[in-house]
């Protein structure tokens, strides 16, 4: 989740039917920033009323794909960031300061490694990480919304391969 | 007497460091699911040993005649079963360093060698992925009632953050 509001679909089954995502209840501007999508609410409340067969449910493929895991490198920075964490938590703030560095260098695109960067760098923290932003140059802040376009018709499911039953085995 | 124990000390750091053995009092782990403090583990020549017993709580596997398992699928110990697991008089250690290169999973360190943490083991989160099931998270409420996903079945949840700003 980068920054708040986000927000995470759920069924009633207990599955996630959207992963985490930005959900402002409507567009604006922020700082030269579009932030927002006035489709968000309406797409929740489609779902709410249709569920399963609401347009913004989700396919198993595209949801997969946004709920894989990281490169190494991206996966080594969450690990630098849990360690910062750590660090932060003992009160050693240089320790935690290196390795939340280390996270941001390792994945630069993840805004939420930037935006740590407020809890140790101060009062300058804001303003380093608002620079960074600028950087941007137009390009989004926040993934766009994937919404349905008008005219879409709810993506129908792959049938599953059926399993044969062989384990799947390792060796050196 | 001091003066001997103080020795006896400094005697014992030379020949762990000229080992390569860092015998912390504590070691700390961290995966995405927790921090676990584990007080029998060592690191030697920037491995990490644990405690085979502190196994299956750090990362789900244990092990078995068939290897190191976690449910059905088991990972069978190299031919130089040494490079992963060693016995000592205080008990059985098991390489959970050399197991996250094999199973490519990776990890960070900070330079004590003190605090090791990991990422997910890639063969198992990828086994979570196709059912999208979503963690049953538990947290206080206001009250301080403790509040699970689950105590939601059968409605739809909206799982929102945000701020007072």
């Amino acid at each position: 989740m980068i920054n708040v509001p986000a927000g995470v679909w759920i069924d009633e089954e207990g599955n996630i039917v959207r992963p985490a995502e930005t959900a402002y209840s409507k567009g604006a501007r922020v700082m030269g920033q579009k932030i927002g999508d006035d489709r968000y609410a309406q797409g929740l409340k489609d779902w709410v009323k249709n569920g399963k067969k609401s347009k913004w449910v989700l396919s198993k493929d595209k949801l997969k794909k946004r709920l894989a895991l990281k490169s190494p490198k991206q996966q080594q920075a969450a690990a630098q960031f849990r360690l910062g964490v750590f660090f932060h938590n003992k009160k050693d703030k240089a320790q935690a300061q290196k390795h939340w560095i280390a996270a941001q260098k390792l994945h630069p695109e993840n805004w939420n490694y930037h935006r740590q960067a407020w809890s140790y760098q101060g009062a300058g923290g804001q303003m380093k990480w608002f620079q960074k932003v600028q950087k941007l140059a137009g390009k989004p802040y926040y993934e766009p919304l994937d919404a349905p376009k008008p005219g879409d018709k709810k993506e129908p499911e792959k049938k599953a391969r059926p399993k044969t039953g062989a384990k799947k085995k390792r060796s050196f | 007497m001091r003066g001997l124990g103080l020795k006896s000390l400094a005697f014992a750091f030379f020949i762990a460091a000229s080992t390569g053995v860092v015998d912390a009092a504590t070691i700390s782990v961290i995966t995405p699911e927790k921090t676990h403090t584990l007080g029998s583990a060592f690191v030697e020549k920037g491995e990490l040993w644990i405690a085979q017993s502190d196994l299956k709580k750090v990362n789900g596997f244990e092990l078995k005649p068939e290897g190191v398992c976690y449910k059905s699928m088991c990972i069978p110990l190299p031919k130089n079963s040494a490079s992963w697991v060693k016995k000592s008089a205080t008990g059985s250690f098991f390489n959970l360093s050399a197991f996250a290169k094999k199973m490519d999973q990776q990890f960070v360190t900070d330079e004590k060698k003190t605090v090791f943490s990991f990422a997910a083991v890639p063969d198992l989160a990828n086994r979570k992925l196709p059912s999208g099931k979503a963690p049953n998270f538990k947290l206080k409420d206001r009250k301080g009632k403790t509040v699970r996903l689950s105590d939601f079945r059968g409605k739809k949840v909206l799982l929102w953050t945000f701020a007072s700003w």
